[in-house]
């Protein structure tokens, strides 16, 4: 459903992915897995639109993204949650769902999605006229999630979403993600520092260094890799 | 000095604030979602003067309802200048888009002056009406009606955009891009649009101050650096983000001018609005009604 070509991406005279090549099929929750730094929200990023690729090719569902702009992109069914959530932090709750559907094909379905969103999420209906801002994390969180949801993508991105969370938030977050694959059929590019919580969720997973894609294999059998466990969860190579 | 005295430059003081505010609004919807400082917003206002003034002079044509045809003139302008000049600058980082929207304002200024000396010649203009010299006499006070003409005028024109920004699609749209305009375009917002669109807005609202000024004070050439300046000043004062703010900081620097000229003198009107400008800079930068 979305696939990525041999990417190549540039910061200035920086190269910042090289020759990134990864698939997502529907209904499916992919992980990409790497240290600060690796390019995996610049790879998110680009996916988006919202940088260009020097080279390679990234279809959605046929349809060519990399020439096109990032407003454009989301239309085509593929929504990026960004990193730090980027919520209109002066508008009120309801502002923000809102304009999560400002595009055409969205729009029409707003009230739906709007219910399907409220009942999920009961506290944003409750605080649906709050600004934004004056929320806690997690739930500035949940609704990044949902502005992206109300424009009915086929595909989420999501940029680390439990950044800075409590663990009881975390672990909502995750529930939440599984929940909406389920429930809204999206498939879910994810990306997350909680590298446990994510290879349990993921289907398949990506491992990202240095801007190449250096592993590759299902959730579970990265979770009991142990070059995976030493590097990424932590724990003494060799102790199971 | 007496009392009523008083309360008659503080009642002009507050009519020519309305007019502050009209101008302001626009500068500060085209600064709050472009991030540009548009310096000819005032040349903007100049030339909604003039091509209300023509057509009163062409036609007999009412200023007032002369705004019904330049205000949609001003947005097509607007629209015009947007393509031809700004939009260049808006995708560049933020500094170099600082400095190429000044330079760009600077320029674009000076052209509208001279053009305006060509058009119309370097005179003061004023539309003359019927009803100019009229007045209603309340306990003593002054209204002047061309002038009560303009305050309607303004609150209705900073009404129609206050609700047109929270109501409509468009509206959100304009201010979620002034919000976070990354965000925007992740939601589906094609913000060179939002961007096109709040300009031409700016400038009609401009213009509208423009009609507004030729009726009830006088217009030449060379104004418009002093309203660009005054606008900026209610901009500072009352904060990005409130319309309705951006009026009230308009009559407040109003009346603070119009108070201050009464009690230490007409000579110091400009000194207390750079006065209050630095002040507000200093103690409170986000403006009084700011996000």
């Amino acid at each position: 459903m979305l696939d990525v070509t041999d990417l190549d991406v540039f910061y200035g005279d920086l190269q910042a992915l090289w020759q990134i090549s990864l698939q997502v099929n529907p209904r499916e929750v992919v992980a990409l897995l790497g240290p600060n730094g690796a390019g995996k929200t610049t790879l998110l990023r680009t996916i988006a639109g919202l940088q260009r690729p020097a080279s390679g090719e990234v279809t959605f569902e046929g349809a060519s993204l990399h020439r096109e702009p990032a407003y454009r992109i989301v239309a085509l069914g593929v929504s990026l949650v960004p990193e730090g959530r980027r919520l209109f932090s002066g508008m009120t709750v309801l502002e923000n769902l809102e304009l999560g559907a400002f595009t055409l094909d969205a729009r029409p379905q707003r009230a739906q999605t709007l219910r399907w969103v409220y009942e999920m999420f009961p506290v944003l209906a409750e605080r649906r006229h709050q600004v934004a801002g004056t929320m806690s994390g997690g739930e500035q969180q949940m609704l990044a999630i949902c502005r992206a949801l109300m424009a009915r993508p086929r595909i989420l991105l999501l940029d680390e979403p439990s950044l800075g969370l409590a663990p009881l938030v975390v672990r909502r977050i995750f529930e939440v993600i599984r929940h909406i694959t389920v429930d809204l059929e999206v498939s879910v590019l994810l990306v997350d520092q909680n590298v446990k919580a994510a290879l349990e969720l993921a289907d398949r997973a990506y491992l990202v260094q240095s801007g190449r894609i250096v592993g590759h294999g299902t959730g579970r059998d990265l979770l009991s890799d142990e070059q995976v466990q030493s590097v990424y969860l932590g724990l003494p190579s060799g102790s199971g | 000095m007496s009392l009523p005295f008083l309360i008659q430059r503080l009642i002009f003081g507050l009519l020519t604030g309305a007019l502050y505010g009209l101008a302001a609004a626009g500068l500060s919807l085209v600064f709050g979602v472009l991030r540009v400082l548009n310096v000819a917003h005032g040349e903007l206002v100049m030339i909604g003067g003039y091509a209300s003034f023509w057509l009163f002079a062409r036609t007999g044509l009412d200023p007032f309802v002369s705004l019904v045809l330049t205000m949609p003139l001003m947005f097509a302008i607007g629209l015009g200048l947007h393509q031809g000049l700004f939009t260049h600058v808006e995708t560049l980082d933020q500094e170099p888009r600082i400095k190429n929207s000044l330079l760009i304002g600077f320029g674009l200024a000076l052209a509208l002056q001279n053009l305006a000396i060509r058009l119309w010649t370097p005179d003061e203009r004023s539309i003359a009406t019927a009803y100019s010299g009229a007045v209603i006499t309340l306990r003593g006070l002054v209204f002047p009606v061309v002038r009560l003409g303009g305050l309607v005028t303004a609150v209705v024109a900073i009404a129609a955009l206050h609700l047109f920004l929270r109501k409509t699609y468009m509206g959100k749209a304009i201010r979620g891009t002034s919000q976070d305009w990354e965000a925007a375009q992740l939601v589906g917002i094609d913000i060179r649009r939002t961007y096109l669109v709040a300009f031409a807005i700016g400038a009609a609202l401009a213009g509208a101050a423009g009609t507004l000024v030729s009726v009830g004070y006088s217009i030449n050439p060379s104004i418009g650096l002093e309203w660009t300046l005054k606008a900026l000043i209610v901009v500072v004062l009352a904060g990005l983000g409130s319309m309705p703010g951006t009026l009230l900081g308009g009559m407040l620097l109003g009346l603070a001018e119009s108070g201050s000229a009464a009690v230490i003198g007409g000579a110091y009107q400009e000194v207390v609005s750079l006065v209050i400008f630095l002040l507000v800079l200093m103690v409170r930068p986000q403006g009084l009604f700011g996000r």
